[in-house]
This record gives structure tokens, sequence and C-alpha cells, in this order.
């Protein structure tokens, strides 16, 4: 059996709530591509070199990078680390709910599920999942239920506190989380005044982002929003909350298989994703791969 | 002259009506705008004009979320003192009196300047507003002096009591407000303010003459809010943190003057806390007004759409303010629209009414109506609209020079229950129409792939073509979960 431990930032440039599912440009929700910036791709994005990939500056106090790799890799038993580094990738994948159309309470699915395992330069594991094995071509849209609870993550966790301790937060109280948004958008500050003002483009683009940041605070200032009664907005809450729960017996097709992986069985892939900065329209996925091998 | 006073349960009833008949109005208007507002490089704008533009549109639709929340409570204080909610409405556009001196010009009009200023006028303080001629724009000065006034109480329990002995001296002053009673036929008062301050005025004087419990007769179950209390304990209509929408349940006197306090706070700025004051439906108004100004966005900002476009006339508009549509496949798209606005205010009154229905029902119809219908075909179809032709000739142009067509929010009519026994069935007629309706406009090839800039590269379709398919799609998918009793919908719940 090979086991392989991922995890790591991944970019996800998605329209949300409540845009529609297909918006390019961000209105309504709380993501958008900003002036200067490609539409969004709504696709999952593990790597920083993949098409699509758009890292922001963050100022100094930093952000998120993208890339998602391998942290360890066990061989029946035995530490691989020639495959320790390596980089893994959803093609394609976007994370599904049509707005509450397919699936209902934000349990998503990834759709279309194809996994791949890359080393030195070279793919050596790559295999899809169907939701309808024997119609791998069916529309999503045409799922049935037990067809989606394949797909779907089943836990959602708020203030997680392995989320907290794997994007680095101090720890995942809500205060935390508030704060993190005000220190990001501090941080953009800095880097707005020290933007030339000849670089109109830039400088629209932090503008916008600072925007969206001060509104952590905004329906403080309401008379339902006293101190005290103060929910917390989404663009902080959603830094801790994990999903958890995918756990998927890989059914499909074997593009690749470069290590010796038993094709006649499912390659079973779990994880979970969480710790969504919309700012840099980031998250983290921590999870582990299982491929049975040829005996 | 003193505004209506209202001392009945009729007239309250009779003016809360008149207040979510208008807030449905306004998010018409508001979101017709922004709709025809533009959204890509290829519209004319450089990419920093754009961004301004991305920014006012994205606070016009929160503004127009909140009328949404707006209307919501007003229809659940209409229904916690007995009355009936309604989305009833007459077609736009209606004459400029139509609201009374209040001056609310019910039309559908482009994101430009003027439609801005018009927008702005609706939202204002009566301070701002009370030497103004009918239609006469808010100065802007005053507008802008009014957002970035600082109050020098920065403790809230402070400025709540300052504002409340405001308040006692308001009707002190005015000792023939509570104590003689006016009808409330017509629309007697000089703005949205003075509605909701006249509203508000009249729970506290009923409450305190007939008493809580024989004002406060309505189930609340009929009501719609989340939050503790509610069936709807998942959603997310009582968190502005979410949507920026708080619907709260209306069961008392305490509950009824927070909902008319949140939406004067929210409209325009009345008791706001300063530090929230910029986040007013008037004060965004009034920055929007000031960055197409400085930007010099006033024309450009928006794309060529009609005046008041409509499928066909109706026989509560006039003839000359509207733009009838003409051209084949933009009729048709604009059918479905209605057809589809028309199914959501339907599904939203089978919620607020008395009609049996378990809570998996009530699960379904919010599902089917908050989320898909607006946000996955209305906004989508509407969007579309406004890139399309109004007219058969490609040539052919409104007297304003306008040739895009837009979203009508056409009613062919009241909006009435179905009969309660026979409800679902014929609510999935409505979804089945609507599928069939996309079936019909794609079976036609792709007549928009020659419209500047709607072929993508790597695809043999128009960009309106996908997204009219993808909602197809979409559609056929919630006909279905209709049909299926919504048991393909996988994991709901952890």
């Amino acid at each position: 059996m090979l086991i392989l431990d991922f995890e790591g930032y991944f970019q996800m440039r998605m329209a949300t709530d409540p845009d529609p599912t297909d918006e390019l440009r961000g209105v309504s929700g709380y993501t958008f591509a900003f002036c200067g910036e490609p539409d969004l791709d709504h696709k999952l994005h593990f790597q920083p070199d993949e098409e699509g990939v758009w890292e922001r500056d963050f100022g100094p106090g930093g952000g998120p990078r993208v890339g998602v790799t391998v942290t360890s890799a066990t061989r029946n038993g035995a530490d691989a680390p020639e495959l320790v580094g390596g980089t893994i990738a959803f093609v394609d994948g976007q994370v599904i709910e049509h707005n509450g159309l397919l699936v209902r309470n934000d349990y998503f699915i990834i759709n279309p599920f194809r996994v791949t395992l890359t080393s030195g330069g070279k793919v050596l594991l790559d295999r899809v999942d169907n939701l309808n094995p024997s119609n791998p071509n069916m529309p999503e849209n045409e799922a049935d239920s037990a067809m989606l609870k394949r797909r779907q993550a089943t836990t959602f966790t708020s203030n997680s506190e392995e989320v907290a301790a794997a994007t680095g937060l101090p720890n995942a109280a809500s205060v935390t989380l508030i704060q993190n948004r005000l220190d990001r958008k501090r941080s953009l500050e800095s880097l707005l005044a020290s933007t030339p003002k000849k670089n109109t483009v830039k400088r629209a683009e932090l503008e916008s982002r600072i925007f969206e940041l001060a509104i952590v605070e905004q329906w403080w200032n309401l008379t339902q929003g006293t101190p005290g009664n103060r929910p917390i907005d989404r663009r902080a809450a959603q830094l801790a909350l994990q999903l958890s729960g995918w756990n998927v017996d890989m059914n499909g097709a074997i593009a690749t298989n470069c290590i010796g992986a038993d094709e006649r069985y499912p390659w079973n892939i779990a994880f979970w994703m969480g710790g969504w900065d919309g700012d840099a329209m980031c998250g983290y996925i921590r999870g582990t791969w299982t491929i049975p091998l040829e005996s | 002259m003193t505004p209506p006073k209202i001392t009945t349960r009729a007239e309250l009833i009779d003016a809360l009506r008149t207040a979510s008949e208008l807030e449905h109005q306004l998010m018409a208007q508001y979101l017709f705008a922004v709709y025809s507002m533009k959204r890509y490089t290829w519209e004319g704008l450089e990419p920093v004009q754009l961004e301004y533009v991305r920014r006012w549109s994205s606070s016009i639709t929160l503004i127009a979320r909140q009328e949404m929340e707006h209307l919501g409570l007003a229809l659940n204080l209409l229904s916690a003192i007995g009355g009936t909610p309604s989305f009833t409405r007459p077609n736009m556009p209606q004459r400029a009196d139509y609201y009374g001196k209040a001056g609310i010009k019910l039309e559908l009009t482009r994101g430009n300047l003027d439609t801005i200023k018009r927008f702005q006028r609706f939202e204002s303080p009566d301070k701002l507003t009370k030497k103004l001629k009918f239609e006469e724009p808010v100065s802007q000065r005053k507008a802008e002096a009014w957002c970035g006034k600082k109050d020098k109480i920065k403790n809230r329990a402070l400025l709540n009591a300052k504002l409340m002995m405001d308040a006692t001296g308001m009707r002190a002053a005015s000792p023939g407000i509570l104590t003689t009673s006016a009808p409330v036929l017509g629309f007697g008062w000089a703005s949205v303010q003075e509605l909701y301050e006249a509203i508000r005025g009249g729970f506290e004087y009923l409450a305190g003459t007939m008493g809580e419990r024989n004002l406060f007769v309505g189930k609340p179950s009929l009501q719609i809010f989340g939050g503790p209390g509610s069936a709807q304990q998942q959603g997310s209509m009582d968190d502005l943190n979410q949507y920026d929408v708080d619907l709260i349940g209306i069961t008392n006197l305490a509950s009824a003057q927070l909902a008319i306090t949140m939406i004067l706070e929210q409209g325009e700025g009345i008791s706001a806390n300063p530090e929230y004051l910029r986040w007013t439906h008037f004060c965004l108004f009034t920055g929007i007004r000031k960055g197409m100004e400085e930007q010099r966005l006033g024309e450009l900002a928006a794309r060529p759409v009609v005046r008041n476009p409509m499928t066909s006339l109706y026989p509560d508009v006039e003839r000359s303010e509207v733009t009838l549509l003409t051209n084949e496949h933009t009729l048709l798209v604009s059918r479905i629209f209605n057809e589809s606005y028309e199914l959501m205010l339907l599904l939203l009154l089978y919620l607020y009414s008395d009609n049996v229905k378990s809570q998996a029902e009530v699960s379904s119809l919010m599902d089917a109506a908050f989320f898909p219908l607006m946000t996955m075909f209305i906004r989508p179809l509407a969007e579309i609209l406004t890139e399309l032709p109004a007219f058969r000739s490609a040539k052919e142009k409104s007297p304003e020079g306008m040739s895009n067509a837009g979203p009508g929010f056409e009613l062919n009519g009241d909006i009435l229950l179905f009969p309660s026994n026979a409800s679902w069935d014929l609510f999935q007629e409505r979804f089945d129409t609507i599928v069939g309706m996309y079936d019909v406009l794609l079976a036609d090839g792709d007549p928009w792939i020659g419209l500047p800039n709607q072929k993508e590269s790597g695809s043999d379709h128009s960009r309106i073509w996908a997204r009219l398919e993808y909602m197809r799609s979409n559609m056929q998918r919630l006909a279905a979960d209709w049909r299926a009793k919504w048991l393909n919908i996988g994991i709901t719940t952890q």
C-alpha cells in the first residue's frame, strides 16, 4: 500500500453567494476579480504555476502562497522519501453546489474529480473518479443522492483549532480571526501607501480589497449589532472554518500509473478543506491518498 | 401639513401594505439599474474605470438585498398584527405622484447619473428634501456633509438615550399627531422616512391603547425569519454578516420598533451610529453620485439600455412611457425572466400564507425561492437582457438613443395564492413551463453568436448561449427535484 499525506494552500478563484456560480468578476459576494486581474475561473489550483492562478500581494503582513505537496510517504510501511515534496493536483476540479441547487447548505462536491501526483517533473499517478461509473459523461445535474453523497463533505467545524494550527493562526477564537482580517487590512493600507500614484490599476485593486476587509466591522454599528452581540463576518469566520469528511474511493479511468499501483481496486482519497482566506481566494487542504500496490 | 397618523389597526395594515409595496418597487428599480451596469473591458471602459463601476454595482446590490430585507420585515410586521402579506404591485412606470408628495417616480432606468440621483433622493433623510421641488435632486454638498458628520457621543447607550429624547421631544412638539385620526388612503407622507415613523407611531399608539396582546394577533409561524424561535435556524436570514440580511420575527412592540429602526438605520441613516453612516443607502448613493461625477462616468457606466422595457402593454402603464421589445429572441428571454420572477413571488406568498405545509415543504420552498431562483436565474437573466438587442432591427434605437433590452419585472395582474390542495402540482407546472421555454429558446441555434464580443476562444457558442444553457440545466434540476420531493440532494446536515 502506498500512503501519501499531502497538505498546503490551494487557490480557487470562485464567485461567492449571492453571486451566481458562473459569475466571472464578482459583484454581490465577497470574492472578486479586481481590475487588472483575469476572470474568475472557479477551478481548484494546487500549484502556483498552473494556468489560472493569480497570487495577490499582501504587503508587509504576508499571506498564503499556493502549493500542495506530499509531506510524508510510505510504501508498504517503509518510508518513501523520494515521493516527499511531490505535488498533488485536482485537475480542473470545481467546488460545486450551484447555490443550493445541486446540494444544500454548502455540503459541496468536487467535480470533475481527477487527482494527480507529480514528482521530478513527471506525472506518476493520474486517476479520475466518476459520479456515475456506468455513465462517466453524465452531467452533474443528473446525479442522484447516492452519487452525490459519495462525493460530499460531511462535517463543518467552526473555529477549528486544527485549521488554525495548519495555517499559522495563534488560535481559532473569533477575536483572533477578526484581528487577522484587520491586520491584513492594515498591511494592504501600508502597501497602498507605498504604491506609486501612477500605478492606478494596482492602487484601484488595493483600494477595493481594503474596502472589502473593512466590512468585517460594519454591522457592529447597527442597533442589533451592539457590543457583546457581534456575530462574526464570514470574511473572518471562514479563516478557521473546516469542512471535512471528503472520502472517495476513486473508481474511474487511470491515465498514468508509474509506481505499480493496483488498478483493479479503488484508490481512496480522504481530506479536509478549510482556512478560507477570501482576500487571497486561497484555502488549506490536508489529506491522505491511499493507493493499493500490485503484490 | 401634518402627515397622516395611524390610530387604528386597519390604518396600520394599509400603511404596512404600502410600505411593503414600496420596498418591492425600490428593489426592482435598483436591480434594474445595477444589472445594466457594464462588467467587461470590451464595453469601452478602462480597467480602473471598470473597477469603479464594479464597486458601485456591489454597493447597489447590497442596497437591493437590504430592500428585500425591508420588504420581509414589512411583511412580518403586517403578519404580526393580522394583515395578509401581498406581493402585488403596479407595473412600471407610474406617474411621479403615485406615492403622493414623496415624489417616488416608479420607472426602470439604466444605472446612469440621473438614475443614481433619483435613488439618492428616495433614500434621503427628510431634512435634506423638505425644500426641494418635485423630483429635484438632493444637494450633493449637503448630502456629503450629512454623510460625513461626526457625532460627539461615542457611547452607544448615551447615543440611544439621546435619540429617545429627541423622539419624545418631537412627539411633544406635535401634540396633534397621535390624538386625532386621519385616513391612510392614498399616500400622505412626504418621504419613506415619514411613512415608517408614522408606522412606528401607530404601533406605539395601538400597543398603548389596546395592549400588545390584542395588537399582535398574528401567528409567529407565518412570518419568515431566522435564528432562535424560527423554523429556519440553519438559514442565514438572521445574520447580517453572511448576506447583509437580517430578518427578525415580530411578536411585540419592542421587536416591531427594532425592525423599523433597522429599516431607517440602513436606509436613510436615521438614528444610525455615526460610524455606520457611510454604509447607509443614502450615503452609498451619495458616494456613487460623487464618484460618477468625478470620474465622468455618469453616462458611460451603464449599457445603452432602454427605459421601461416591456414584452407587452399592460393596462396599468402609459404607452408613451414604455419601450416595447420587438426582437424575437429577446422577447423570449424576457418572458422567461418574467415567469421566473412571478414564480419566485408565488413561492414567497405560499411561504407567508396560512396554507398547511410541512416543515420539509417549507424548507423546499425556501431552498427554491431564496437562493436558486433569485441568484441562479433572475439575476443572470436580467444581466443577459441588458446585453441583448431590444429591437428587431439592429439599427433601431429608442428616442433616447438606446438599443439594449432589460428586465421589465412585469406582472400580469395580482399575485394570488394557489388553492392549498393543488399548490405543489401547480408549482410543478410552473417549473416545467420554464424548462420548456428554455428548450424552445435554445432549440433555435445560437442567435447571439454574431453579437460583438460574444464568441469565446475554444467554444462554438456565444457567452450568452452558454449562460442560458447552464440555466436550462439548472432549471431542469430544480424541476426534477420538485417532482422527486427533494430526494436527490445528498447530505444536508451533519
